[in-house]
């Protein structure tokens, strides 16, 4: 006789989409398959704008006589949601979400350069996330998802405290990746220290009050 | 069995006990049912939104007819299949006759929003 215990494919089905959908729908009574999969479509977009875990330091060019630069979409299934840094020109204007406009006048004619720190996010649910996202951060897209649904009125699965906690959780989730973004995705590699005036340094160098 | 437009109307006429005698005219004409369908999924639509995402929800909800649509399969997902089937029979018991049961109809209608609106059904 089989072990059913031993049957782990119904348990760790793979480390993507199917893994959400598996188990946000195994939790969730009354759920149709057309909502979960736009709620969570909703929350992995969300996820990535409010955390911009993707960033993409880019260096660009802008030949004699162009104004325009167009960073936005990134590649076919990548597009971009805003602008982390960006430098290199003296008037830069900046139209989301990720088109920048030398408004120098009159138009330059010599070649510019510079570089842009760009936060993308996905543009379909097919896209395939990296495979750091859907094992580090599960737990916080699940929280995601569901808070939407159990936040919707009227369904038979309606639970506003529930949605608040797993709000809550959701939230710290993205604090979290978004803290490994800013970190360059090297945790512990450097100390963090607290800024000079936070400690009670003061310009002359002095300690304390 | 697949489920089936016509599947359901057959169903809620066995809840009914109007299935066709060898004789004479059913109780409840196929129209009958198949309209109380039409108007369960209009109700459907009203309170569950969500199961009508794959017709769109801005596109007006499409009309059974019988027994054109005998072979169409169920429309929505499977987990509406049988608020749906209680509608039909509460809606239909609801007709003015000797036989109808409004307890009957009044239970079944319930029980069709309480399926669709809560978990405790």
């Amino acid at each position: 006789m089989s072990d059913p215990c031993g049957d782990t494919g119904l348990f760790q089905s793979s480390t993507d989409l199917d893994r959400l959908l598996d188990n946000v729908g195994a939790l969730v009574p009354g759920l149709t398959t057309d909502l979960l999969t736009m709620v969570c479509w909703n929350t992995i977009e969300d996820f990535y704008q409010r955390s911009t875990y993707r960033r993409e330091h880019v260096y660009w060019v802008l030949n004699p006589q162009e104004v325009v630069i167009n960073f936005d979409p990134y590649d076919s299934n990548w597009r971009v949601c805003r602008f982390m840094g960006f430098s290199g020109l003296q008037q830069a204007k900046f139209i989301p979400p990720g088109r920048v406009q030398d408004t120098t006048y009159p138009v330059p004619d010599n070649e510019r350069n510079g570089e842009a720190l760009l936060a993308l996010k996905p543009n379909n649910l097919r896209v395939d996330l990296p495979y750091d996202v859907w094992t580090n951060y599960f737990e916080a897209l699940m929280n995601g998802v569901l808070h939407r649904l159990y936040m919707q009125p009227g369904k038979p699965y309606s639970d506003m405290q529930a949605a608040q906690l797993h709000g809550r959780l959701y939230r710290s989730g993205i604090a979290s990746a978004r803290a490994e973004a800013q970190a360059q995705h090297v945790r512990e590699g450097a100390p963090w220290r607290f800024p000079y005036f936070a400690v009670g340094g003061h310009a002359d160098g002095r300690q304390g009050l | 069995m697949a489920r089936t437009v016509g599947s359901l109307v057959t169903e809620a006429r066995q809840l009914l006990n109007d299935e066709v005698p060898i004789s004479g005219a059913p109780r409840f004409p196929d129209a009958d049912l198949v309209s109380a369908l039409n108007e369960g999924m209009l109700q459907v639509r009203a309170k569950r939104p969500d199961a009508f995402l794959r017709f769109g929800l801005r596109l007006p909800l499409p009309v059974y007819a019988m027994p054109k649509d005998k072979d169409t399969a169920f429309p929505i997902e499977d987990q509406f299949y049988s608020p749906l089937l209680f509608y039909v029979v509460g809606r239909s018991e609801l007709i003015e006759d000797t036989f109808s049961d409004d307890g009957r109809a009044v239970t079944l209608m319930s029980k069709f929003t309480a399926q669709l609106l809560r978990v405790s059904s």
